[in-house]
């Protein structure tokens, strides 16, 4: 059975977050400051199998299966190694959300 | 190896409970995550003859602090969490709706609007549980009352991709 893997992001939202959020920004209007919000990240990568979590989780500092790790520590993932893997754009997203304050999460399934 | 049995009893689940009921019977059957069950379920069983709305993956996650007394309500099997030292945060994968209409029973039985993003951190006292229960296994809910009970706290996330269809 193929391992997957994804980075759910929790946080408070901004109304400068809106660009980097999954649904069309009508969908935020009315969506006040501080209100706790869920995204998910890296999704497209990780969701490629195993050897891709596995070079997703390692890029974020994280090993799969301890739970220990899981909570990131923004201090311990590479960034560039990270954005080798997903793309420019899914590190903006991913520094958007940690400058706002958000908390970051490793998800495997498998 | 899934055995004929075990498709059996899906399929009987799946016949009575419908796909939600389906993939409980695959998680206790084998001990697995609900996406992985999901994946077993499309895999092994029929697909319902009304799919007709489209694929989304909505998602409701509990957030809070390890203990071993909770072990058992998380998304793997209990040894798998043996290491974990008390307290550390824990993000757990509770509940999930696959179609819009799913989505929009699973929002009203959390007492919560679909695209309300100001409620989306769920107010406990706000769940219905006996509704809830209607398209969750008894035994969901009340581990979702005992993450409650040990400070976890609920968020709904409505989808994990992006979407703008009308029909949501």
């Amino acid at each position: 059975m193929g391992l997957s893997a994804e980075v759910i992001a929790i946080g408070g939202f901004r109304g400068e977050l809106v660009p980097h959020l999954s649904q069309d920004p009508e969908r935020y209007r009315g969506t006040r400051d501080g209100a706790v919000i869920v995204e998910s990240l890296f999704n497209d990568y990780g969701s490629r199998g195993s050897r891709a979590s596995r070079e997703l989780a390692a890029t974020l500092a994280v090993q799969v299966w301890d739970f220990s790790t899981h909570p990131l520590q923004l201090g311990r993932v590479d960034l560039p190694a990270l954005e080798a893997l997903v793309g420019r754009r899914e590190v903006e997203r991913f520094e958007s959300f940690a400058a706002a304050g958000f908390r970051f999460f490793f998800r495997p399934d498998g | 190896m899934t055995s004929d049995l075990e498709k059996e009893r899906w399929l009987q689940a799946l016949e009575t409970g419908g796909r939600i009921a389906a993939v409980a019977a695959i998680r206790r059957d084998l001990g697995v995550g609900l996406r992985e069950a999901t994946d077993i379920l499309n895999r092994n069983l029929p697909a319902e003859p009304e799919a007709e709305e489209p694929f989304i993956e909505c998602s409701v996650f509990a957030l809070g602090p390890y203990h071993p007394d909770i072990a058992d309500c998380l998304e793997y099997s209990e040894e798998r969490y043996a290491s974990v030292p008390e307290g550390t945060p824990m993000l757990v994968w509770v509940l999930c709706a696959y179609r819009p209409s799913g989505r929009r029973a699973l929002a009203k039985n959390l007492g919560i609007d679909v695209w309300d993003f100001n409620a989306h951190a769920i107010d406990p006292q706000s769940i219905n549980k006996a509704a809830l229960e209607t398209d969750f296994s008894k035994r969901e809910v009340e581990e979702i009352g005992r993450l409650l009970d040990a400070g976890f706290e609920l968020f709904f996330c409505p989808n994990s991709q992006k979407e703008g269809a009308p029909w949501a």
